[in-house]
């Protein structure tokens, strides 16, 4: 156990707002708690990859942060036009 | 990577300060109240501690691999943040706008005909 990995489990009770949000908010307030939990997600993987030591868990991140931007125009798009 | 695990004061530092970001953003998405207000706790986290965090495995690391796929990461996140904030935005204004134009809509139709001139005699 190093400080990297206590950051990402520190990390993990953070999104324990943005879950509750997403159960009592609004549908676009649920749209900003999704968007704030995926970047503490990309937050926490690159914490753990360099917790873990792996240089290759860093690529997890960065697929995580491409997916997390084409995911989130892609759901604001549905959101705008038919939900 | 580094073969040592031991982390500087610095780094140290620096994940607290990416951790008190995270925390108080994330408040402020459960305190706020309206979709407006709460948009703008999504930036601190994407771009102050993820630059905070990409610094501190610079710090740990040095400049590498490692380093330039952190700082990729960043680019990444301070680049859509911005994006996806405005496109949020104005989905929301929007849906807003369908709405009031429906409920006007159905309130139009809903309303009693004006009476007409009526007669004297």
């Amino acid at each position: 156990m190093n400080v990297w990995l206590i950051a990402s489990a520190l990390l993990l009770f953070c999104m324990l707002p943005c879950g509750w949000v997403c159960l009592r908010g609004s549908v676009m307030e649920r749209f900003a708690a999704l968007q704030l939990s995926q970047v503490l997600t990309i937050l926490v993987l690159l914490l753990l990859a360099e917790g873990y030591r792996r240089a290759i868990y860093f690529d997890l991140a960065l697929v995580m942060a491409v997916l997390s931007f084409a995911s989130g125009l892609v759901y604001v798009r549905f959101l705008e036009r038919w939900l | 990577m580094s073969p040592d695990g031991a982390a500087s004061t610095a780094v140290i530092s620096l994940l607290a300060l990416a951790l008190l970001v995270c925390g108080f953003s994330a408040l402020g998405l459960l305190v706020m109240k309206g979709f407006y207000n709460k948009l703008h706790y999504l930036a601190p986290p994407a771009v102050v501690a993820t630059a905070l965090v990409a610094l501190a495995i610079v710090l740990q690391e040095g400049m590498g691999a490692v380093a330039i796929k952190a700082g990729l990461v960043l680019l990444v996140m301070v680049i859509s943040n911005p994006i996806l904030t405005f496109a949020a935005a104005r989905a929301n204004y929007l849906r807003e706008l369908q709405a009031r134009e429906k409920t006007e809509r159905t309130s139009a139709t809903l309303a009693p005909e004006s009476p007409g001139p009526q007669e004297e005699g």
